[in-house]
């Protein structure tokens, strides 16, 4: 589904990405982490199409993509509602919503466990309510692939339950998962998942259950939080 | 009495062009200034001011001249802001003063110049002819088309560019589309608020409608009818006071927005 190859990406002089190497097939599920600054963001966004490598090749296999953002820069001024912001994940969009769409928007809005947002100003929301309304927006068209940039990062831990099972059942749709993440908590992870360890080039990659073994370990000596 | 006022051919069109004008100025409000592009409306007025003074020189309807010139400069300033690096406001600042200067430069070397720059400056409502009610209603067919048909783009293209790029839409094509849609208006506005008025007419439609604090899209809604109903309370109170209908409209349309604002500020309180 993605393949990835010789990649690097400098800004300027400064060296972000270095030499990836990567395949990612169908229906896989990859947790990428890594130290701040280590280029995570800057990974996802190049499979996005909203960076430009400075060398290498990347394809990715569908156009069908959700993307819920680390952050999104909204004006507080700016007028829109929830219903509004999740209709735009659609990818056939017309000038009235249709009653199955919105059906749609208001079951997910359940699942989500805020059920009573539909009409409400987007601008007026919690950071965790707002995380909830882009995941909603991101998967609504039902991707090929779902990207996640610390999706968890605003979210109350009893929701990150809940979170971590609407991940799964994702995936067991079959759709390929990429999700940036700092907390990977053994709880919601198993080992058919698998783990992307970046800081700059590619430390680490493979299965959950391999990481804890081989790499966590050795990473924590260097990294204790 | 107050009917009187319609038996006038001249104050027919205006209310006419008047109307065309607050409609579309309305329609293309909140991707502009939610857009944070509000000085590009300033910008491009500049620009047409520098349009209509080669326009006069050269030919009977300087209009068309003021709108390829526009045009073209909307397409300059956004590729200057995209693949220079100067920031959009820079861009747009230094398209519109260079072209207001040669506007002036070329006003003092030519001999008879006979437009005045006070009816370029605050516009000729009441001398408009029955071209430019057809340049208008052309303009306002391809605005509502445009909006219309590519509301939703237009709507994320604001709310959240970058997933509008993922969605592999062409949010480049729709920006330079919306621009050259804006210098169009742009122009049409200056013939009848004038270059320096004409700004007032894209913002002051969403700086209201926001208030209300609704949808998007009843956002727009809003925004239309408040400029159509500000613009024709405006043309008739210019009318009954004999005063300017440019300077009127910008007056009507600052006491809306105080409404407005009052309306939401005694709301929340209320609700406290």
């Amino acid at each position: 589904m993605i393949h990835i190859n010789n990649l690097s990406v400098k800004f300027n002089d400064l060296k972000v990405l270095d030499n990836i190497v990567l395949d990612v097939n169908k229906g896989e599920i990859v947790h990428i982490l890594g130290p701040n600054g280590s280029g995570k963001t800057t990974l996802i966004k190049i499979l996005l199409g909203l960076i430009r490598p400075t060398s290498g090749q990347v394809v990715v296999g569908s156009k069908k993509i959700g993307y819920l953002p680390q952050i999104i820069k909204v004006n507080n001024n700016f007028p829109t509602t929830v219903a509004e912001v999740i209709y735009s994940g659609f990818a056939k969009q017309s000038l009235l919503m249709k009653s199955s769409q919105l059906k749609l928007i208001a079951t997910w809005l359940n699942k989500m466990q805020i059920p009573d947002l539909i009409n409400k100003q987007f601008n007026e929301l919690s950071g965790g309510q707002r995380q909830r309304v882009l995941l909603i927006r991101a998967i609504i068209a039902k991707p090929d692939i779902l990207v996640l940039d610390e999706p968890t990062s605003a979210l109350d831990p009893e929701f990150r339950k809940r979170f971590y099972e609407i991940i799964d059942e994702l995936h067991a749709q079959g759709m390929t998962i990429l999700n940036i993440t700092h907390d990977l908590d053994s709880n919601y992870v198993d080992c058919s998942n698998n783990v992307l360890y970046l800081d700059r080039s590619i430390k680490f990659y493979g299965s959950y259950c391999d990481y804890l073994k081989d790499y966590s370990s050795k990473e924590h000596h260097h990294h204790v939080d | 009495m107050w009917i009187e006022i319609f038996s006038y051919n001249f104050m027919i069109y205006a209310f006419i062009i008047g109307i065309l004008v607050a409609l579309v100025t309305a329609l293309i409000s909140p991707f502009i200034v939610l857009n944070n592009q509000s000085m590009l409306a300033d910008g491009l007025a500049h620009t047409s001011f520098l349009g209509f003074v080669i326009g006069v020189i050269l030919i009977d309807q300087p209009i068309y001249i003021a709108l390829i010139i526009a045009a073209f400069a909307s397409f300059l300033i956004k590729l200057i802001s995209t693949k220079a690096s100067i920031n959009n406001d820079a861009a747009i600042g230094v398209v519109s003063s260079l072209s207001f200067a040669i506007g002036l430069i070329i006003i003092s070397v030519t001999k008879g110049f006979n437009v005045s720059i006070e009816s370029l400056m605050t516009g000729s409502l009441l001398t408009t002819n029955s071209g430019d009610i057809i340049i208008t209603s052309v303009l306002a067919v391809v605005t509502i088309s445009f909006v219309l048909y590519y509301y939703r783009n237009l709507y994320q293209n604001v709310f959240d560019k970058e997933n509008i790029v993922i969605s592999r839409k062409k949010s480049i094509i729709l920006d330079y589309a919306l621009s050259m849609i804006s210098a169009l208006i742009i122009v049409v506005g200056v013939k009848i608020v004038g270059a320096l008025l004409v700004s007032s007419l894209i913002i002051f439609p969403t700086l209201i409608a926001t208030q209300f604090k609704r949808s998007f899209k009843a956002t727009l809604v809003i925004s239309v009818i408040t400029s159509i109903l500000t613009m024709f309370i405006s043309i008739y109170i210019s009318y009954l006071l004999d005063i300017p209908a440019s300077s009127t409209v910008v007056v009507i349309n600052a006491l809306v927005l105080l409404g407005a604002y009052l309306y939401k500020f005694i709301g929340r309180s209320l609700i406290k």
